[in-house]
């Protein structure tokens, strides 16, 4: 019988082993990334070039400076973007571009003459979310937390196609908080087959449970063209292939981007316009389980902070050190802020709108 | 009565007097020539008379179509028809014919007859005989066919087999001109054809689907099979429908004389087939069938993910004979197959086959032949959703019908006419979504296709002199893809796509959608230089209305069939093949070497990124182009003594081409690339050797180059996720592919007295355990860079064990 089992076993269980292997590295494009939607600005567009395939991850990236970059309407009406840090182009703060039914594009001219448009797109306004939940999960105490789930309500007249992404806070010190993306997995879907229906429990995220105070998760539903979910949902099946005889082999990922008089030229990434609507969910938790962590604690009003970098929760009486110290020390005192939470990436002073306690906002 | 006389006499003392091609046939020891009837005709004014003969299995009486027969010495013959039935017209006086078929000794019939004569030929089984065993393939020097494999059923089962099941398509990838993606993925590759170009007809019925436990076996047993011929070029002219091969699948009839049977148990299956006489020898039964035990043995392994996983098939064939007289024989054909897999996680795949055929064979005069063959054929498949709150059924199929008739009628000795005609029924569906339970899921009613085919042809087999035969013919088909059904239009002039999408035109049951009209001429001939060599040459031309949609690199069994629509053309297919034949040391050897050249017109590709399943512009996503293949066959064969087998060589290219006006409808910038099947080097030995009468060896060694893949060129971050840049379709190659199989076949002892014989085989798939990848793909998971893996779908040795009793 052993070897009847090895036979079948063998079948089923195939074999996935990294390896080396010598890539050839030709190509040299432009890659776009960029979005406006109906919601609050500043909208955001970085302009970047290919590398090394295996130096392509954040932080390599090769991005494109002083380009004229702005997003122009149906009629002609443009607003600019501003480059902020290199590659990275910005509308200011206050203005509100986009509005629900306009088509728009982007135009963009590099330092060396070359001009980008993307194809319009007509910004559809995204149903509103109907709620968004969380559950207390405890399978092991390591994976003790909450899981997060979105419901919305598919509205009946045509095709929708949406991407969720969440925004998560918890405090950093008395005045500051922590503001975490969610996860960079793709979240989409579309209500080809299910059109009208409620889409339920769309898992957002997963809030750790590793201290006993307030975890805030925005969420933020997106409408999406339907060739901007095509290209997400390509981009998604590529970056999470098995590689097995049901996959389809990975292709060129088509954007919405290209060259004027020039049908050759390749521009990747999108450049989407988006109707946006959010909601947020609160999770205390003091009120489930019982913490696993014997340093967590609510957060104590006491002002204090940690040095830079700091990289580790700060809530700590004033007499102890942070974990990192002596080049962390945990600091006494009110924080300087606003500098200390903007200098820190992922910090920000500005309390999220639905957070329920006393905030003590810098000047 | 006339004169007839019985010889059965060694060929070796004849070889003076007789032809010198006679000098290297050896005669088998049992024949049979029994003259029974005159026909009651005249002579011909040519002093020629007529000989009907009839080619059955010594053993049990079963018909053999297609086994050749040759006139020694005079160099015309012919095959036997559908009835395994030859007509000869020869001249008075003594005669030497020279009768041969796959899997059995070769039979030299000796005879002097005056008038019209009736012969029955009964040839002997190759495997009853430890000495001789007949492998691989006829003999290419008398055989008039060009690109053509035919599977010696009896030596399949002396080759290594995977997980214990003998199997037809894994004997057909050791021949020159087949090839597979890899392991697991269905069906095989023909002269750079794509899976679905190749027709595989079971006793005349399309069979679509030819997998079981997705590509690991071919979805018939073995067993009720007598005779697998693949067309790889020079089609002949009755067949048609795929521009890469015919594989004509034959089921034995059952055996005349007794019942008979056969049980086997692997280590993945057990399989039964019984057969023999109802009644009287005029009717036959033969019922096999198959059932897998995988399901439990996934039970019962200790494994979390694989106790979570299905794998269960049965596959089945029942044949009914009757023969009403000589001249009239009726055979009625089902074959069923059902799988059903489930990977742990939400998906259930569950797919089956059911066909049906019913064939009349009616000699109506001494030289016209008729056959007439009814199919239906039906196809369909699940995938299941079980992810909560969207629960659902995914189906889709094919139906097909067709009625025809084939005759022939031989003219004169050296003339045959083929003509027939007939007609085929498609319904396709492309899909239909049910939810299950409380699902969000909306169901969405499947599209469905309906077309028409209706076809007839002739055609002529001219035998010149001697030496030099030539064969000619044309097919006429007239396709129409009719009601009811929708046709989505477009902007003319601008790439199909979302934003050029105009509308939608719906078309009534009585209303025709599209029409396309296809001929297709055919021309092959031989001259044999001498009775130990011939060259061959063939021009084809077929036409398919039928295609696979899938964009992933193996055809899977649930993949979707589409028709031809206004946009999707009919792929057309050409070739020109030629072909060197030799047989040395007296037909012990014989050496083939073809090669080909073929252009297939509107190939299906995909645009990059299309969806395909459920896709209502599904035109908008697909692409046709050409494709090409060009390649040299050389085979080596030793058909006798106690080490049998080939090697096999093919070099070969298959590459395609899409181009377009529009940049989103190029693949490559509209420049050559190879297909994902390309593989330039495929080597194989396959041999057996025969220790004593009831021990052998199988022993398996194949080596292939790697499959074209697609490596990333360069990389970038999409919203901080890191994507690899696939610029160049398939612009790298998996590492070669090679592997060793062994196994060893040992027969019970031979007691007069005992009725039944038992066979153990013991097989390694697989021997030094090779990490063969069937893969090589990028992966960043979001999160890192891309990283380089390789899968490979059997990366370890595979033992197995298998009994067979045969009763």
């Amino acid at each position: 019988m052993r070897i009847v089992l090895t036979g079948v076993a063998v079948i089923c269980i195939s074999c996935v082993d990294p390896i080396n292997t010598k890539v050839v590295e030709t190509s040299d494009h432009f890659v776009v990334d960029g979005r406006i939607t109906d919601g609050e600005g500043p909208y955001k567009i970085t302009l970047s070039s290919t590398s090394n395939y295996s130096a392509n991850i954040d932080g390599f990236t090769k991005y494109v400076s002083e380009a004229k970059v702005k997003v122009c309407n149906e009629n002609g009406g443009c607003i600019p973007f501003y480059e902020i840090t290199k590659g990275h182009y910005e509308t200011t703060a206050d203005v509100s571009l986009a509005t629900v039914g306009h088509s728009y594009h982007v135009d963009i001219l590099t330092k060396e003459g070359q001009r980008i448009l993307s194809k319009p797109e007509i910004l559809k306004a995204s149903p509103p979310i109907t709620k968004v939940y969380y559950e207390y999960d405890i399978n092991t105490v390591t994976t003790e937390g909450f899981k997060v789930y979105l419901d919305t309500d598919d509205p009946a007249n045509d095709r929708n196609y949406y991407k969720w992404e969440t925004l998560s806070y918890f405090p950093y010190s008395s005045q500051c908080f922590y503001e975490i993306p969610g996860d960079l997995k793709l979240l989409l879907a579309s209500d080809k087959f299910t059109n009208g229906n409620a889409i339920s429990r769309i898992p957002l995220q997963r809030a750790y449970f590793n201290r006993k105070d307030y975890f805030l998760v925005v969420a933020y539903q997106f409408s999406l063209s339907e060739n901007a979910y095509a290209y997400l949902e390509n981009v998604d099946k590529q970056v999470t292939t098995t590689g097995s005889i049901f996959d389809a082999p990975p292709t060129l990922l088509r954007g919405n981007l290209y060259v004027p008089d020039n049908d050759d030229a390749i521009v990747l990434g999108y450049f989407a316009v988006c109707g946006v609507q959010e909601k947020s969910v609160l999770i205390d938790r003091n009120l489930h389980g019982v913490s696993p962590f014997p340093r967590s604690k609510p957060l104590s009003d006491a002002p204090c902070y940690c040095g830079v970098p700091c990289k580790s929760d700060c809530d700590f009486p004033c007499n102890e050190t942070c974990p990192d110290s002596p080049f962390n020390p945990c600091l006494c005192g009110a924080a300087p802020c606003p500098p200390a939470c903007h200098y820190l990436k992922g910090v920000t002073s500005v309390a999220p709108k639905d957070w329920p306690l006393p905030h003590h906002p810098c000047n | 009565m006339f004169p007839c006389n019985m010889c059965n006499t060694n060929v070796k003392l004849r070889a003076k007097s007789q032809t010198a091609r006679n000098a290297f046939l050896r005669l088998s020891s049992i024949f049979l020539l029994i003259c029974h009837t005159s026909f009651g005709q005249p002579a011909t004014p040519q002093n020629k008379i007529l000989i009907r003969g009839k080619v059955e299995d010594g053993g049990n009486g079963e018909t053999i179509v297609g086994a050749n027969v040759l006139v020694s010495g005079v160099g015309i013959g012919t095959t036997t028809n559908a009835s395994g039935e030859y007509f000869l017209r020869l001249s008075r006086g003594r005669n030497t014919l020279t009768i041969s078929f796959v899997g059995y000794q070769i039979l030299n019939v000796v005879f002097d007859a005056q008038r019209d004569t009736t012969l029955l030929n009964e040839l002997t089984p190759a495997t009853m005989l430890q000495e001789i065993v007949v492998t691989g393939e006829l003999d290419h020097v008398q055989s008039f066919q060009i690109g053509q494999n035919i599977l010696n059923i009896s030596a399949l089962q002396k080759i290594p087999p995977l997980l214990g099941e003998p199997d037809i398509v894994r004997g057909l990838l050791l021949m020159p001109g087949v090839s597979t993606v890899g392991e697991g993925a269905t069906g095989f590759n023909v002269r750079g054809g794509a899976v679905d170009q190749n027709l595989i007809l079971l006793d005349d019925a399309p069979v679509f689907n030819t997998s079981h436990l997705f590509g690991f076996i071919t979805a018939f047993s073995s067993t009720a099979v007598s005779s697998a011929e693949l067309y790889k070029g020079g089609l002949p002219i009755n067949y048609g429908g795929r521009v890469a091969s015919v594989l004509d699948v034959k089921l034995r009839q059952g055996n005349k004389r007794n019942i008979s049977g056969r049980f086997g148990v692997g280590i993945l299956a057990t399989n039964l087939t019984i057969e023999g006489p109802i009644l009287s020898p005029r009717t036959t039964f033969l019922v096999s069938g198959r059932v897998s035990y995988s399901n439990w043995l996934l039970n019962a392994i200790q494994n979390p993910r694989l106790k979570e996983s299905k794998a269960s098939f049965y596959d089945g064939t029942v044949k009914v004979t009757h023969d009403f007289n000589k001249n009239h024989k009726l055979s009625f054909t089902s074959y069923t197959s059902h799988d059903h897999f489930k990977f742990p996680g939400d998906t259930t795949y569950g797919w089956s086959t059911q066909n049906f055929s019913l064939k009349a064979l009616s000699t109506l005069r001494s030289n016209v032949f008729l056959t007439t063959t009814l199919v239906s054929s039906n196809y369909k498949y699940i995938v299941s959703g079980n992810q909560p709150t969207n629960e659902f059924d995914f189906s889709a199929g094919i139906g097909f019908r067709s009625a025809k008739i084939d005759a022939t009628w031989a003219v004169s000795p050296n003339i045959k006419l083929e003509f027939g005609a007939g007609g085929d029924r498609y319904s396709v569906a492309l899909g239909q979504l049910d939810p299950v339970g409380a699902s969000n899921i909306n169901g969405i009613k499947g599209n469905k296709e309906y077309a028409n085919v209706t076809f007839g042809y002739v055609g002529t087999q001219f035998d010149w002199s001697d030496h030099f035969t030539v064969r000619g013919g044309m097919r006429l088909l007239s396709y129409q893809l009719v009601g009811p059904g929708k046709i989505n239009e477009y902007t003319s002039g601008q790439p199909r796509s979302e934003d050029t999408f105009t509308g939608t035109a719906s078309y009534s049951s009585d209303q025709t959608i599209q029409r396309y009209a296809r001929w297709e001429p055919r021309v092959s001939m031989r001259y044999k230089v001498n009775e130990k060599s011939a060259f061959k040459l063939a021009l084809d031309q077929t036409a398919q209305f039928i295609h696979v949609i899938s964009n992933t690199s193996a055809v899977s069994p649930v993949d979707l069939w589409k028709l031809s629509d206004p946009y999707l053309k009919p792929q057309k297919g050409r070739q020109v093949s030629i072909g060197y034949f030799r047989s040395v040391h007296q037909q012990n050897y014989e050496l083939s070497l073809e090669a080909y050249y073929k252009h297939v017109d509107n190939v299906v590709d995909y645009k990059d990124g299309g969806h395909l399943l459920l896709n209502d512009r599904l035109e908008a996503d697909l692409l046709q182009g050409i494709a090409r293949s060009y390649g040299v066959e050389a085979m080596l064969e030793k058909k006798q003594g106690k080490i049998t087998g080939w090697l096999s060589y093919t070099l070969s290219r298959t590459e395609r081409r899409i181009k377009s006006s529009f940049p989103e409808e190029q693949i490559n910038s509209g420049k050559f690339y190879p297909a994902s099947y390309d593989k330039p080097h495929v080597f194989s030995a396959t041999a057996s050797y025969q220790v004593s009468s009831r021990v052998s060896w199988g022993f398996n060694f194949v080596l292939y180059s790697g499959r074209p893949i697609t490596y990333p060129t360069a990389g970038y971050t999409y919203q901080q996720i890191s994507i690899a840049n696939f610029e160049q379709r398939n612009n790298a190659r998996t590492p070669a592919y090679h592997r060793l199989d062994l196994s060893l076949q040992v027969n019970s002892k031979s007691i007069p007295t005992r009725k039944w014989k038992g066979t153990w085989v013991f097989s390694l798939y697989n021997v030094y355990a090779r990490k063969n990848p069937y893969s090589i793909f990028f992966r960043s998971d979001y999160f890192t860079v891309a990283q380089p893996y390789r899968l490979s779908v059997i990366g370890m040795v595979v033992p197995s064990v298998s009994y067979t009793i045969s009763f």
